[in-house]
């Protein structure tokens, strides 16, 4: 098993986590004791049922939310229990985030949008993270509309625009809530490439989704059912020449976590 | 029922705003009806003290010297006169802890009916009819406030015209009364009541030749002519203000007592009209943002078939509901605050309080501003028409709320500030009201600031015309004044330079009939003219800018002066003069001369160094103190009550302009904060600490204030001389000069931004509870 081999490559493990919400008097259980681990350099991809857990794990193990009990440890960092100031710290620093309705400032521009994350980083200068925002945006195919307001762009480069943002401090994790649930069947696949390519050169990327085509992009899916991890499976890195074959085994499985 | 459910709900939904525009209506309604009801009461206690006293229309104080039998015969036989009555008085000085003071008592006999006898520390009235008995004064509560004397104090009175130790009696202050002819703190004259006995011995002694009498002129029911009308054909007819020592006409009385009150009353009630466009304002303000908060709310109303009459009808009753609690509990809170202005306002007027609510004035005003607050209301509930079930269904409001595509630079360096200032290019309409109440409280307490500042500046009093000095020396008899003045300056100059003298006396002369109070200088140089030149030669006058237009007179017009004879003399210019609130004009010695008036009086110097003049003070009077008097003017240039007055008048302004600050910071913060939810979740999750944003929020406010500042900064500078003319006209304020100093400026502005900016900062607490999980979409 690959988390037994590669136990040094952890950057992310999540141990007894539990989450809960108040609901008509009692007790919701969204979590339950989950024990789960993110490996550098992996494109890990969450998948379940809706109201199956799927995006409060996420959110759990970003710390953007924080789990009613556990740990998600982050190296000697217990996130669960970490202060709100070292949480917005990594923020800019070791996590990114794409958010599936992109949630981009709309009153900045496409270049502000993703230089504004870039000043929170204190080790890189003014002129540098200009630089690297504007690579970033030829990156996506955004430069030339990088001065444009978010209202006047598609949903496609909006999103491109909010994995730049997500990237642009060379974050260790990458999350992504759905990032291909408010696009098109075109903006999808784009999105999608680019995120495949960022794996390929080497950024973890954790991902919640319920499309089969952005599961595909994983080398390893986790299955999650009422708040409990039912199933993993370890796939090699995405090819696109394999695609078919890899969508029959990654259907085969879900069939049999009964998706 | 359907309104009254919605209504209800949005209450229940949005009370904090619901409060703020009750809280914002209380303090006008409050402020509004204190403020009538003050004036109403001061007018009605002057009113009934004058029925009760039987006040006459005019009264004339003639010294025995100038009385003359056939004139006041002339007078009683005249057609527009009622009846005359004389009261045999006696005009003196007096002095306290050794300082003679300058104004003139006119001691008489006591009446009880007319001049009733308050408690002794004023509460109230007595009830007591006691007269004084010997060696007792009783006197009204604003000789206790002008002179700061208090019951039990021992005071030395003089004849007027020879205010000498030799001379004195020592008297005891045993009471207090309500004389309301010249009983407040705001004339100089003052009637003082003795026990017959005294009275009758100091008639008799007639000291010095300062008995007077007191002509009390009643006009004819049948006349129909103001009371100045009626004094100046009087004089014209009868000749009798021209050998008269002074004289005040009833309506001249009630304006002295009121005036006071009417200043403040009226500086506070431009304040107050500002507060209510501030209202209007901020009301409109949070209607704008309450329908772009509520668009899918109003959208899914419209779609189920709420028209957007309903609907406005809604936004109408909510906030109108919201004045009205304001008005009606802010109109019980005028109780207690018109009672305790009244407490304030009485050791000026000394008359007690009649504490009479202006119900219906107010009502019809508070009616008024609802009136136009409805107009707001419907013009700020139009865009309700322009919701679009179908958009407000299918995915709520527009993601874009900013009005602009102004992109102010945003730096790594200044990232907070310039994310703030990108947030205020971004929506300019949205803030484009807070920068204007910024800039009219800004205008209000810079105004008010300035208004305290000048007074306390010598160079901005000098510029309108009054006199600044510290030494003050009053000769016997006007003939000694040649003889003695060279030595007493040269006494002045050992200890400090002088930086300016005027010589000069004040008598009433009549000018065109009209008895007005006329400066006239043996220096006439040192009058500061503001239009034409000074009266240099000896047929020359120059008027003050009410005198011109009471009496409709202009530079170059001919008018006759007189007092024992008559002279024409030309008007040179105009003067700014605040003796007898303007209705006064100034002339040179060679011109009173002519009409029988032979030297001036009195000497004032303006000296450079203050530190010696105890010192000056005893050297004066060593030499000449057989024949002068010597007063000391150091703590500052204007009488204390006005002083205090205006730094009362100046802590209400302040102090409301920062509860309105906060108000609005309030009220704006939250809306915005609503709108901008999801950009601070935004920022939250890309790494901003709750500090950072929290301070950015401050700074947007801080922006914005220094915004407003800048544009009231500029209106004060350009208005505020003209309002505080406006303002003050009634005090005889022509030509306002306002004394603006960095100070003047930097310490209203700075409190009012760092309000702003602290108001803001705290109320961006609400950040925290800002969730990264709001941006979630399940």
């Amino acid at each position: 098993m690959k988390n037994m081999k590669d136990k040094e490559k952890i950057i992310l493990s999540a141990k007894d986590l539990c989450r809960s919400f108040a609901h008509n008097g009692g007790q919701v259980h969204v979590l339950q004791h989950i024990d789960l681990d993110i490996y550098e350099g992996d494109f890990t991809v969450i998948m379940g049922v809706s109201g199956s857990g799927k995006s409060t794990l996420l959110y759990s193990l970003s710390g953007m939310d924080r789990a009613t009990s556990g740990q998600v440890l982050y190296g000697e960092l217990d996130i669960v229990k970490a202060k709100e100031n070292r949480l917005s710290d990594l923020r800019h620093t070791d996590f990114g985030f794409i958010f599936q309705q992109m949630h981009l400032v709309s009153n900045l521009t496409l270049f502000e949008n993703v230089a504004v994350s870039g000043y929170l980083n204190k080790a890189a200068s003014s002129s540098e993270v200009k630089k690297r925002a504007n690579e970033l945006l030829a990156k996506m195919g955004l430069e030339k509309v990088k001065s444009h307001l978010p209202s006047q762009v598609s949903g496609g480069e909006q999103q491109r625009c909010a994995i730049a943002r997500a990237v642009v401090n060379n974050p260790r994790l990458l999350f992504a809530d759905e990032p291909t649930g408010a696009l098109n069947r075109h903006n999808t696949t784009e999105v999608l490439d680019l995120l495949t390519e960022l794996n390929a050169a080497g950024q973890s990327i954790l991902m919640v989704t319920h499309d089969l085509r952005a599961a595909l992009r994983a080398n390893r899916l986790v299955y999650i059912e009422d708040g409990r991890v039912i199933g993993t499976l370890d796939l090699p890195p995405y090819n696109a020449e394999e695609e078919h074959s890899r969508e029959t085994q990654v259907n085969a499985w879900l069939s049999s976590m009964k998706w | 029922m359907e309104i009254f459910t919605l209504l209800s709900a949005n209450i229940r939904r949005k009370k904090g705003s619901f409060t703020s525009i009750i809280l914002l209506m209380l303090i006008i309604s409050m402020a509004l009806t204190a403020f009538l009801s003050i004036s109403k009461s001061t007018r009605a206690s002057i009113e009934n003290a004058m029925k009760a006293a039987d006040a006459p229309d005019i009264n004339i104080y003639i010294m025995d010297d100038f009385y003359k039998p056939e004139t006041i015969a002339k007078v009683r036989d005249h057609s527009l006169v009622d009846r005359v009555e004389e009261v045999d008085s006696i005009a003196v000085r007096y002095s306290l802890n050794g300082t003679v003071d300058h104004n003139t008592w006119i001691l008489r006999k006591y009446d009880s009916e007319k001049y009733p006898r308050l408690k002794d520390d004023c509460s109230g009235y007595s009830g007591s009819k006691q007269k004084p008995e010997k060696g007792e004064i009783f006197v009204t509560q604003g000789t206790l406030t002008s002179d700061e004397i208090k019951i039990g104090d021992r005071v030395k009175v003089y004849p007027a015209t020879a205010p000498y130790e030799q001379y004195a009696t020592e008297m005891t202050v045993a009471g207090v009364v309500v004389e309301p002819s010249m009983g407040s703190a705001m004339i100089g004259w003052k009637q003082i009541f003795i026990s017959d006995e005294d009275f009758d011995r100091m008639f008799a002694a007639n000291t010095e030749r300062s008995n007077c009498h007191m002509v009390r002129v009643y006009q004819s029911p049948d006349s129909t002519l103001s009371y100045a009308k009626f004094q100046r054909q009087l004089n014209l007819d009868t000749g009798v203000i021209d050998c008269a020592n002074g004289a005040i006409t009833r309506e001249q009385s009630f304006h002295y007592t009121y005036l006071y009150t009417e200043i403040i009353v009226s500086i506070l009630m431009v304040f107050l009209i500002f507060l209510t466009v501030i209202v209007m304002i901020v009301m409109n303000h949070s209607i704008a943002t309450s329908i772009e908060i509520d668009y899918v709310n109003l959208g899914v109303l419209k779609a189920t078939g709420f028209s957007k009459g309903r609907i406005r009808a809604v936004f109408l009753l909510q906030y109108l509901l919201a004045e009205l609690i304001g008005a009606v509990v802010g109109f019980a809170l005028s109780i207690p605050l018109t009672n305790a202005f009244c407490d304030v306002f009485q050791p000026i007027i000394a008359i007690p309080n009649e504490n009479a609510l202006a119900i219906l004035p107010s009502a019809a005003i508070l009616a008024g501003i609802l009136a136009i607050s409805c107009l707001f209301i419907l013009l700020g509930t139009r865009k309700v028409g322009q919701i679009s079930p179908i958009r407000a269904i299918s995915g709520g409001r527009e993601e874009i709320y900013f009005d602009s595509r102004l992109k102010a630079p945003i730096f790594k360096r200044f990232l907070s500030a310039s994310l703030a200032l990108r947030q205020l290019t971004s929506n300019k309409r949205r803030y484009a009201g807070t920068v204007v109440i910024v800039a009219l409280l800004t205008f209000f307490m810079l105004t008010i600031t300035a208004l305290g500042d000048t007074v306390d500046s010598e160079s901005a009093l000098e510029g309108m015309g009054m006199i600044t000095n510290e030494i003050g020396v009053l000769f016997s008899d006007s003939e000694r004044f040649d003889l003695y003045v060279g030595g007493i300056e040269h006494i002045i100059e050992r200890h400090t330079p002088i930086k300016k003298h005027y010589y000069y006396s004040t008598q009433y002369v009549s000018l065109n009939g009209e008895n007005l109070y006329c400066m006239y200088y043996e220096n006439p140089d040192v009058l500061v003219i503001s239009k034409g030149r000074a009266p240099l030669y000896d047929n020359e006058i120059v008027i003050t800018a009410m005198v011109a237009e009471e009496l409709n007179l202009r530079v170059g017009d001919k008018v006759t002066i007189s007092k024992d004879s008559k002279t024409e003399c030309i008007i040179t210019g105009l003067f700014q003069c605040v003796n007898d609130t303007g209705r006064c004009f100034a002339t040179n010695l060679d011109c009173v001369r002519k009409i029988g008036i032979q030297n001036v009086n009195y000497a004032a110097f303006h000296v450079d160094d203050k530190s010696d003049l105890k010192a000056i003070q005893r050297e004066i009077l060593g030499t000449y103190g057989a024949y002068v008097e010597c007063e000391l003017n150091e703590d500052g240039n204007l009488d204390d009550t006005f002083t205090i007055a205006i730094n009362a008048m100046k802590a209400f302004i302040y102090l409301f302009s920062i509860v309105f600050a906060l108000v609005v910071v309030v009220m704006v913060c939250k809306k915005t904060f609503l709108q901008e939810k999801t950009d601070i979740g935004i920022y939250k999750a890309v790494g901003f600490r709750v500090r950072r944003l929290r301070l950015q929020f401050a700074v947007r406010f801080l922006l914005l204030a220094l915004l407003g500042a800048a544009v009231g900064t500029a209106l004060s500078l350009w208005l505020s001389g003209r309002v505080l003319t406006m303002m003050l006209w009634s005090i005889g304020v022509s030509s306002f000069r306002v004394a603006f100093t960095t100070l003047t400026i930097a310490v209203p502005v700075a409190l009012l931004c760092v309000c702003f900016f602290l108001f803001a900062y705290l109320m961006a607490g609400r950040v925290r509870r800002v969730d990264v999980k709001e941006l979630i979409t399940e």
